[in-house]
């Protein structure tokens, strides 16, 4: 694996490390309290003491953005850690097996696929609740079908190579060929999928908070502070630009890492 | 002189390194002549066929001169070459299959030569009004014409009936008839030169003769000149009146082709020579146990029905078969391609259901080794890995399985360095020994060797055969070879057995 010759892998872990060495960071130690008021401050314009101001209630924003990285790392990195994991097991037994088994699966897989995602997780969430624990599982789901679907391609691509065929005659046990055998040839382009995966779940979990389903107040997300922030976009259009922009480089990140770990050959 | 190469060389420049892939070649060619130039792959020679064609890719970079009817193509334009190729030097590859358009009928793609390049010696360029020379002849000849000249050709390649093959699609006709049409394709222009590329490495062995055959007389009776690329000696000696060995870009002898056979100069052309010659194996009948019986088997594959409500069709491989492998012997399984050698093996290994009849195994689990060696080793993991697998099974210790994965890599001579490198590492050679020693690996004395060889380079199949010869002695194994190679069967097994004996009369 050269890692020399792939800038944009390179690019892409500083830029996600960065981000999330603030979130870490955010877990023990923020400028300023992320849930104190200070009424004095509201709608504070960026300045040394606020770089990123302050919202509504007179809270450090960048404070908050470095709570809220954190928040949405943890919700899509679960979310895809649960899709990818589900995802891949449904689709290489799909994949392997074969027969009616690999119908029922895919056909299910269809079922999820037919509605648009957002609204899906809208009825996962009311059904469910909302809280961070709720929406990881509705989102997690939600990525199943997508996974599912690659690791059965690669399934049926591998499954029929002859070292697949020469594991049998040493004697390989079926779990053994599918994760011993197999796996190994198939997690590049299961990881860089994870990678385009793990952008829609930031994006997703944004949405939901936006749509206030997510993180409860006075808890922050990224996508819970621009929600709130939208009503004050002419007023402190700052307190929108902030979580928006950390979301977006979060996303280049990893959508550059993605981009980098499918050039590993 | 028809073509006269000096000093020509070739170099492949890519990020990493440097390749020299024709080191500095001379040679020239009458006409009339059939030139045979022979090598492994690495060798260099289809590099000198892709150089005369102008088909080098970007990558490469290359010096000296290519003179064809004492024109240097080298520093030719590409429409200089265009008008070259086809026109006055043809090309056949190894491949028809992919070299065929498969969505056009192939009467028509051989008719499109026609349209491209035919030369009417006499007054193919015409004057344009401003001076420069046109092609213009492709305007007078009749559609029926064309066809015309299309089925005189067919039949001259001996196409079985032209008007028929010539509404048929590639996949329609088999290899030999496929290459067939890419030979008509290539000598529709009537060209002074045709390259061939290794045009009968990928047929079966008797189709091959017929191709070699044809090439001849296509020699004799039109005065074609024919340069002949091929790895195997078999084939030069059938076909050429001279020959060049190329050994890693260089040319290690020239001469007559019953010079190069009979007279070797080179230690190099010896070994190749040796290695097509070398006698038969003593066949002596082994009398004892057997280690594999087969009873009246008869291998099939169920078709799904392609229509509703039909009864899904079976497709029959062979019928009846009976025969036994004795311990300690190594049996010859003969058959062309695509004659169900395989399917037999893999019923006989437990991997394909499909069968009716007895298979009765007096040893251990029979283990493979197939032809692909690529193929069969798991891209992902390390050499080592793989040769510990059948140990970890049978719940061998860490070090145990340590110290005998390296017991094995020195039995089939390779060095304990490969067991932490991935398979894409080795050559070919090195990944069917790694085979070989994973077959042994579960201890198994009974080994199913399919086409183990074929897809080598000559010298390296001498070794592998060499190497399957020693261990089948040293560690007295029993063996079933499957190969379309008769010479290679010959060679290697105590008593072959043929697929035709077992066909089913369709």
């Amino acid at each position: 694996m050269k890692i020399k010759n792939n800038p944009s892998l390179i690019i892409g872990i500083i830029i996600t490390g960065l981000i999330l060495l603030m979130a870490i960071v955010g877990l023990f130690w923020t400028p300023y309290s992320t849930t104190q008021m200070d009424i004095s401050l509201k709608f504070a314009p960026p300045s040394f003491a606020h770089i990123f101001g302050c919202d509504n209630f007179g809270r450090d924003i960048f404070s908050r953005v470095m709570q809220g990285a954190g928040t949405t790392f943890l919700v899509s990195l679960s979310t895809i850690a649960f899709g990818m994991v589900t995802g891949t097991i449904i689709g290489f037994l799909a994949g392997y097996s074969g027969g009616w088994l690999d119908e029922v699966i895919m056909r299910a897989n269809d079922v999820i696929n037919a509605f648009p995602s957002l609204l899906l997780a809208l009825v996962f969430v009311s059904f469910l609740g909302s809280g961070l624990l709720n929406i990881i599982l509705a989102l997690g789901i939600l990525f199943i079908p997508s996974f599912a679907r690659i690791a059965r391609s690669e399934m049926l691509r591998l499954k029929g190579m002859q070292f697949v065929q020469s594991a049998v005659l040493i004697g390989d046990s079926r779990g053994r060929i599918i994760f011993s055998q197999i796996l190994p040839n198939a997690y590049i382009s299961i990881l860089s999928s994870a990678a385009v995966g793990f952008n829609n779940a930031v994006i997703a979990e944004a949405g939901l908070s936006y749509l206030g389903l997510g993180v409860q107040p006075p808890d922050a997300s990224l996508g819970r502070m621009i929600n709130e922030a939208g009503s004050f976009l002419m007023q402190a259009p700052w307190y929108a630009i902030f979580p928006g922009v950390a979301i977006i480089v979060l996303v280049l990140g990893v959508a550059l890492i993605s981009d980098g770990v499918s050039k590993i050959d | 002189m028809l073509l006269k190469v000096e000093d020509l060389k070739v170099q492949y420049n890519t990020a990493e390194k440097t390749s020299y892939a024709v080191k500095g070649v001379s040679f020239e060619m009458e006409r009339g002549e059939i030139l045979g130039i022979v090598g492994e792959s690495g060798s260099g020679k289809s590099t000198l066929g892709l150089t005369m064609m102008g088909l080098l890719p970007s990558h490469a970079s290359y010096s000296g001169h290519v003179y064809f009817q004492g024109r240097d193509v080298i520093p030719m334009s590409f429409e200089e070459l265009r008008q070259i190729k086809g026109d006055e030097i043809s090309v056949v590859f190894q491949e028809p299959m992919t070299s065929l358009n498969p969505l056009i009928k192939v009467g028509k793609q051989v008719e499109e030569m026609l349209l491209l390049h035919l030369k009417d010696k006499d007054d193919a360029m015409t004057e344009a009004p401003d001076g420069t020379k046109l092609n213009r002849h492709h305007e007078k000849l009749s559609k029926e014409e064309r066809k015309k000249r299309v089925l005189e050709m067919f039949e001259a390649v001996e196409l079985p009936k032209p008007e028929e093959t010539y509404k048929k699609y590639p996949h329609e006709l088999s290899g030999g008839m496929q290459q067939r049409v890419m030979i008509a394709m290539a000598l529709m222009c009537e060209p002074e030169i045709l390259i061939a590329d290794e045009p009968t490495t990928a047929l079966d062995a008797d189709i091959q003769d017929q191709i070699l055959d044809l090439l001849k007389s296509i020699n004799a009776k039109r005065g074609t000149s024919i340069m002949l690329v091929s790895h195997d000696l078999r084939v030069i000696r059938r076909v050429c009146h001279k020959a060049i060995v190329m050994y890693k870009g260089e040319i290690v002898e020239r001469g007559t082709v019953e010079d190069i056979f009979e007279h070797p100069q080179d230690p190099y052309t010896k070994s190749l020579i040796a290695a097509i010659t070398d006698e038969k194996k003593n066949s002596n009948p082994i009398e004892g146990e057997a280690a594999l019986e087969v009873k009246d088997l008869s291998v099939y594959y169920v078709k799904k029905s392609e229509k509703l409500g039909e009864k899904p069709k079976k497709n029959v491989i062979c019928k009846g078969m009976t025969f036994d492998v004795k311990k300690g012997e190594i049996l010859g399984l003969v058959g062309k391609s695509g004659s169900g050698k395989s399917s037999i093996s893999r019923a006989i290994l437990g991997l394909h259901k499909d069968y009716t009849g007895e298979i009765i195994h007096h040893t251990d689990k029979p283990q493979m080794i197939f032809q692909d060696s690529a193929a069969s080793l798991n891209p992902a993991r390390k050499i080592g890995w793989i040769l510990e697998e059948p140990l970890k099974n049978k719940k061998v210790e860490p070090a145990e399985r340590k110290r005998l994965v390296k017991e094995m890599m020195e039995r089939v001579e390779l060095p304990e360095e490969f067991l932490d490198r991935y398979p894409r590492q080795l050559s070919g050679g090195q990944k069917q020994r790694v085979n070989i020693a994973l077959a042994l690996m579960s201890g198994s004395k009974f080994i199913i060797a399919d086409e183990p060889v074929s897809a080598l380079d000559v010298s390296i199949q001498e070794q592998i055969i060499e190497l399957l010869l020693k261990l089948q002695k040293d560690l007295d194994l029993s063996m079933l070879f499957i190969s379309h190679d008769r010479a290679v069967v010959e060679r290697i097994c105590d008593r072959v057995i043929h697929m035709e004996d077992w066909k089913p009369v369709s």
